[in-house]
C-alpha cells in the first residue's frame, strides 16, 4: 500500500454497490449522485457492474410491460361497472 | 459510455406513467379549490370514475399478469380491482395519485384472494443466489468497453426476461415491476405495497440480484456468453 492515490479504497466500491440501485432509480440527491459518478469514472469494475444493472433494468422495462387487456375484459369491467352504478342509483332513490 | 442515467433515458422510462398520471388529474378540481366530491352529482362521479380509472386498464392488466402469471386469474384480479375501486371511489381525493391508488387496490386484491391459492415453485428466498452473485462480481476485468455480460444480457429475447421475472418470489417480482416497468418512486411503491421504504429497497435489491443471476444463466444457455471470454 505504498501508493494510496492510485488504489481505490475498497470502501468506495462497497459504498457504490450499496447505492447502485438507488442511483439507477433516481432516488439519490444530487451530491450523492455526483459522488457515485466520480467513482464510476475512476473504477472500471464498478462501471461494469453499473452497466449490467442498468441493462437489467432496461430489459425489464422493455420486456415485462405493455400487455393489452383483452377486449372481453374491458367489456366485462364496463358492464359490471354499469350494474354497480345502477344499483347505487336504485338504492339512492329508494 | 454513459455513466449516469441520462435525462433522455429517464424520460423514456417514465414518460408514459407520468403523462397518464398528469392526464388523470381532473382539471376542474385542481383549479376549483373545493373538493369536487362535495359538488358533483352521482352521475358525474360515475363518469369521472369511468374516464379516469379505465385508462389504466391495460397497465393494471399487465401488472396482474406478472402477479398471477396466467390470463384467467389476471382478468379476475383486474375485474375485482375495478369493482372495489368503484365502491370506494368516494374515498379517493381528486387530484391525488389515482394510478398509485388503483395499484394499491390491485395489490391487496391479489394478496388477499389469489396468492394463497397459488402454489407454484419459486426461487427460495435464501442467501445462496446473492453469494453466487458476489463471486461472479469478483471476476471483473478492465476493458474500457461494455462487459461481455452486459452485451449478452442486452441480446436476450423478451420471453426470457418475462420468464425470469416470473420466477421471483411475489414480493420481489412486484417491487421490481413497479420500479422498472411503471417507474414508481420508492415512496409510491411503499404506499402501494403497504411497507416501509426500507423494505421496498431490500425487495428491489434481492429481486434484482436474483433476476440478474437468472438472466446471466439464460444468456449462457443461449450461447450469448463466450465461455472463458473474460479472465
Amino acid at each position: 500500500m505504498s501508493d494510496q492515490d492510485s488504489i481505490k479504497p475498497a470502501d468506495d466500491c462497497e459504498h457504490m454497490l450499496e447505492r447502485v440501485y438507488q442511483f439507477l432509480d433516481h432516488e439519490l440527491d444530487t451530491a450523492s449522485s455526483d459522488e457515485i459518478r466520480r467513482h464510476l469514472v475512476a473504477c472500471e469494475p464498478c462501471l461494469d457492474r453499473y452497466d449490467v444493472e442498468q441493462a437489467v433494468k432496461t430489459l425489464v422495462n422493455r420486456s415485462c410491460g405493455g400487455d393489452v387487456a383483452p377486449e372481453h375484459l374491458r367489456t366485462k369491467v364496463l358492464s359490471r361497472l354499469k350494474v354497480a352504478q345502477q344499483a347505487a342509483h336504485d338504492s339512492a332513490e329508494a | 459510455m454513459a455513466i449516469s442515467p441520462t435525462l433522455a433515458e429517464r424520460s423514456a422510462a417514465t414518460r408514459s406513467p407520468v403523462l397518464s398520471y398528469v392526464m388523470s388529474i381532473p382539471t376542474s378540481s385542481t383549479a376549483a379549490g373545493p373538493d369536487l366530491r362535495e359538488t358533483e352529482t352521482e352521475a358525474e362521479r360515475d363518469l369521472r370514475f369511468s374516464t379516469d380509472a379505465m385508462q389504466y386498464l391495460d397497465q393494471l392488466y399487465a401488472a396482474a399478469m406478472r402477479m398471477t402469471r396466467n390470463p384467467a386469474d389476471a382478468e379476475d384480479v383486474v375485474q375485482e380491482t375495478f369493482a372495489k375501486a368503484y365502491a370506494s371511489f368516494h374515498q379517493f381525493a381528486p387530484g391525488t395519485n389515482l394510478k398509485a391508488w388503483l395499484y394499491r387496490i390491485l395489490t391487496n386484491t391479489y394478496i388477499n384472494s389469489y396468492r394463497k391459492k397459488q402454489r407454484q415453485p419459486l426461487i427460495s428466498d435464501s442467501e445462496n443466489v446473492e453469494d453466487w452473485q458476489l463471486a461472479r462480481a469478483e471476476s471483473h476485468t478492465s476493458s474500457g468497453l461494455k462487459s461481455a455480460e452486459t452485451v449478452a444480457l442486452e441480446n436476450l429475447p423478451d420471453s426470457d426476461v418475462k420468464d425470469a421475472l416470473q420466477k421471483l418470489a411475489p414480493d420481489f417480482r412486484l417491487a421490481v415491476f413497479l420500479a422498472d416497468v411503471e417507474g414508481f418512486s420508492y415512496k409510491e411503491i411503499a404506499e402501494i405495497m403497504g411497507t416501509p421504504i426500507g423494505t421496498v429497497m431490500s425487495r428491489l435489491n434481492r429481486g434484482r440480484n436474483q433476476l440478474r443471476t437468472l438472466l446471466s444463466d439464460y444468456a449462457r444457455d443461449r450461447g450469448l456468453v463466450r465461455q472463458g471470454g473474460r479472465k
